[in-house]
């Protein structure tokens, strides 16, 4: 072959390759939290990359990223919050890696806090209803779908799929929480995680440890003693705590009252080989540890 | 509500009675040891050392994969015991001047802690606790602990009290009464320390100097003898922490910062008040 | 070290340095080598802060003398008494007392310039004095009856009697001295090192420290005083040591006293005045360029 046309079928064959591998290459997002990481896992597939930003076991509500982390942001197209206010602390820092952060939990209908708390703004814990995690998923499917329009049906198919298995957990906790009967449906738990959950499925929010959302507040020594009176009033059998939470505080209440305190997920999937692996295991374990400790069967 | 049941309703609940407890067994240790920070100038090496404590309190987390609260006292009170050694010792040799010195121990101490707590990605509330105190999550466990070595602590000072003083006082004359200058002065940085450690949960960090040191200088205003200085000092302590669970308790307040501030309170008023070296007193005769 | 038993009768000073146990529960041992001299400085050379501050010191007291040390600023004078208390290590030679070093016994008082102590401890003149004893009482041992009225006995004897309870803070110079002289009697000290005990004082004050001073060596107390002024040296003490470092004279003032060794000692800062009996009264005064222009 001439000298030239060589050339122009390696230039070619060159073009061709970077077009295939960029076809291929899979697509890198980031998400704040490990729930939130795995529902955009659920929905992105195989062809996708998510780093999850909080580490198993970490805090979302006192999380400091080291360097490393935010470098482990430093090639992905979009980051996935919670929203809602869960990671405020977070924005500055999440604004300056320059990518489009997608709030998730935008266009939910969010509820406020317990009268008595002392916070303000919205109650951020939104994923302890299902049917809130349902806007999740849409919004991480049009987010999807722009970055890689390529692949928009697979992803909408998944988002349905995902949908589906929402709408199923639903009717699950319904029939689970029904065993527990209606008088002994009261929730102590140590920060606010639970409004959610409570206003969805019939329980009553006696009171928290911790008045309000973040697990760096301190309750003051009457709120303390109102929740001793009010959980000795009630019978509550159990105190909820958060797994990635210091105990001690909801120890000495339990001591007090003779409640027990019981461990739950809360804002962080336990890893694949707890319990609570999934978005989905983390409710199905939760609600099953909670109906059981309320004494609602076996 | 009535006066006597406003005193008696906030110590129906167990936790702030056991609040109480630990809060009077720090108004006596603290003081008492305060006595000899005061009197020899020694309050920035009581603040270096609650900082100190830090990375003891960290290792201990780490080691006890953040189970252990027991785990955790004890690393702080080892660290504390090293840290006001070495203190000390950094404070006598070379050419800095010993505020230097000690100014540059806390700082480094205190990063160490920070830099190990940052690696455990829980438990973060801890640290709040750390600096500013927990004395509603008192446990019977620590209050045993709180007063088997408070009690050792008061005991030592009481047994050695006239060598302290000597000490403490005259070096001169307690080196031409060939006293173990060294050995009790040792004795007395770890009789601090333990003192700090043990009184960490009950105001934290930020607040444990002034524990050591304002009922010490309180009643050093008030009176004219060493042995009642410890007495009254003890007395603003343990007052102190009465009145400031109330407050905190009323008020809605951290219970740290209140009784802190009641002791403030007291120290400010015997400044104005106090006969022959008060305020007022020195204005009138002017 | 041995343990020989305390003759009765003898002065209770224990010595002897053992492991860190016994002396913190001290035993006491008879120290008085019988015969030996109160003190005995035998070549003594001291370094001092990495200088050298004292260099061949070499005398003898007896028990019940009185020696008084003069010499320039700088001359060592402290740095002699620090040795001789036992509380600045001799780079050579010897200090004795008693026979053992001074490090082993606790009858020594030695009263430094008064500045070293911080006055607003709360403490009472008797609380200062009542310290001289606790190296006699032991760690966890209570003052007893026997010290108290010992305490209240040297009080009296310094006249401080009515100032017992007064807190230190209050003190004038003058009482500040006497309290420290009670408290090396507290301490049954047997050699006692005052370091410029009239430094400050007004005359009558001075007058007063002197003559309490004059009643200790029948007591059986041996002083070394350290001091400015030469003509009190000159007068009040039977024994003087003339110092610039190295040892200019010992002996009576009459002999040490002499024109070449006080000039070697204060050199151009001196000025000499020709008295009637013939002797020269002299003052260490700062010199002055028109004053000094050599005038013996």
């Amino acid at each position: 072959m001439p000298r030239t046309a060589r050339i122009a079928v390696a230039v070619g064959l060159v073009l061709a390759a970077v077009v295939a591998g960029g076809a291929a290459a899979p697509l890198r997002v980031a998400a704040t939290t490990s729930i939130v990481g795995d529902v955009v896992r659920a929905i992105g597939g195989d062809g996708v990359i998510v780093t999850v930003l909080l580490p198993a076991g970490a805090d979302p509500h006192a999380f400091e990223p080291t360097p490393k982390e935010m470098a482990s942001l430093g090639d992905v197209q979009t980051i996935f919050a919670n929203g809602a206010g869960l990671e405020t602390f977070l924005d500055s820092l999440l604004a300056s890696v320059g990518v489009p952060i997608v709030s998730v939990s935008d266009g939910i209908a969010f509820r406020g806090f317990a009268q008595g708390s002392e916070e303000q703004g919205v109650d951020p814990h939104v994923w302890f209803d299902p049917m809130n995690v349902i806007v999740w998923t849409e919004s991480i499917a049009r987010q999807f779908a722009t970055l890689d329009p390529a692949n928009a049906e697979g992803y909408a198919t998944r988002a349905l799929a995902y949908e589906q298995e929402l709408k199923d957990l639903d009717v699950w906790i319904v029939e689970a929480v029904a065993a527990i009967p209606r008088e002994r449906r009261k929730l102590v738990s140590d920060h606010e995680a639970f409004g959610y959950f409570v206003d969805r499925y019939g329980f009553d929010d006696v009171g928290t440890v911790i008045p309000g959302l973040s697990t760096l507040a301190e309750p003051s020594a009457q709120g303390l003693a109102a929740l001793e009176d009010a959980i000795r009033e009630h019978g509550v059998p159990a105190i909820f705590v958060g797994v990635s939470v210091n105990p001690a505080l909801a120890e000495q209440v339990a001591q007090d009252t003779g409640a027990r305190i019981v461990f739950l997920y809360t804002g962080a999937l336990s890893g694949t080989a707890g319990p609570a692996g999934t978005y989905l295991d983390l409710m199905r374990y939760d609600v099953r540890t909670i109906v059981q400790a309320l004494g609602g069967g076996p | 509500m009535g006066l006597p049941e406003l005193l008696v309703a906030p110590f129906r609940y167990p936790f702030m009675a056991r609040g109480l407890l630990a809060a009077t067994m720090v108004g006596v240790v603290c003081p008492v040891v305060g006595t000899y920070v005061v009197l020899r100038g020694m309050a920035f090496f009581g603040d270096a050392l609650a900082h100190a404590v830090l990375p003891g309190v960290a290792v201990g987390f780490l080691t006890s994969h953040g189970g252990g609260r027991r785990s955790v006292f004890w690393w702080a009170l080892g660290t504390a015991i090293l840290a006001s050694l070495g203190i000390g010792a950094v404070a006598r040799r070379g050419r800095l001047r010993e505020d230097t010195a000690i100014g540059i121990v806390l700082a480094g101490m205190f990063a160490l802690g920070i830099a190990l707590i940052s690696t455990v990605r829980g438990y973060a509330v801890d640290l709040v606790h750390f600096l500013f105190g927990n004395v509603l999550g008192v446990s019977g466990g620590d209050l045993l602990l709180t007063a088997l070595l408070g009690g050792l602590v008061l005991a030592l000072v009481l047994a050695l009290y006239k060598e302290f003083l000597v000490v403490s006082f005259d070096a001169i004359l307690a080196a031409t009464l060939r006293l173990p200058v060294r050995l009790y002065n040792g004795l007395l940085l770890i009789l601090i320390a333990v003192a700090v450690v043990v009184s960490l949960q009950t105001v934290g960090v930020a607040l444990m100097l002034a524990l050591l040191v304002t009922p010490a200088s309180t009643a050093y205003l008030l009176v004219r003898r060493v042995p009642a200085m410890m007495v009254l000092g003890a007395g603003f302590g343990v007052l102190s922490g009465l009145v400031g669970l109330y407050v905190s308790y009323y008020a809605g307040i951290a219970s740290g910062a209140a009784i802190v501030l009641v002791a403030t309170g007291f120290f400010v008023i015997a400044l104005f008040a106090a006969p022959r070296r008060g305020l007022l007193w020195r204005r009138r005769s002017n | 070290m041995s343990a020989s038993k305390r003759a009765a009768g003898d002065t209770a000073c224990p010595s002897g340095r053992g492991p860190i146990w016994t002396r913190v529960r001290r035993k006491p041992l008879e120290a008085h080598v019988a015969g030996t001299p109160a003190l005995e400085v035998d070549g003594l050379t001291v370094h001092y802060g990495g200088r050298l501050a004292l260099e061949g010191i070499h005398f003898e007291l007896e028990e019940g003398a009185e020696l008084g040390v003069v010499g320039p600023n700088g001359a060592g004078k402290s740095t002699l008494l620090k040795a001789i208390a036992g509380i600045a290590a001799p780079s050579a030679g010897e200090v004795r007392v008693y026979g053992h070093v001074p490090s082993g016994h606790i009858c020594i008082a030695y009263l430094p310039q008064r500045s070293e102590v911080d006055w607003r401890f709360p403490l009472s003149v008797e609380d200062v004095v009542m310290m001289g004893r606790s190296a006699r009482l032991g760690p966890l041992r209570r003052p007893g009856p026997r010290d108290r009225s010992l305490v209240r006995g040297t009080l009296d004897l310094v006249e401080l009697a009515p100032l017992a309870r007064r807190s230190i803070g209050e003190l004038s110079g003058g009482e500040q001295q006497r309290m420290f002289i009670a408290r090396a009697l507290a301490q049954e000290a047997d050699l006692v090192l005052l370091d410029e005990p009239l430094a400050g004082l007004d005359l009558r004050s001075q007058e007063g420290i002197l003559t309490l001073l004059s009643a200790l060596p029948q007591r059986g107390i041996t002083l070394l005083v350290a001091l400015h002024d030469l003509g009190i040296a000159a007068d009040r003490f039977g024994k003087v040591l003339l110092l610039k470092k190295s040892q200019l004279g010992f002996g009576p003032p009459a002999e040490v006293f002499r024109a070449e060794a006080l000039k070697e000692a204060y050199g151009a800062s001196l000025r000499m005045v020709r008295a009637e009996e013939g002797l020269f009264v002299v003052s260490d005064a700062p010199c002055d360029k028109e004053t000094c222009d050599g005038t013996p």
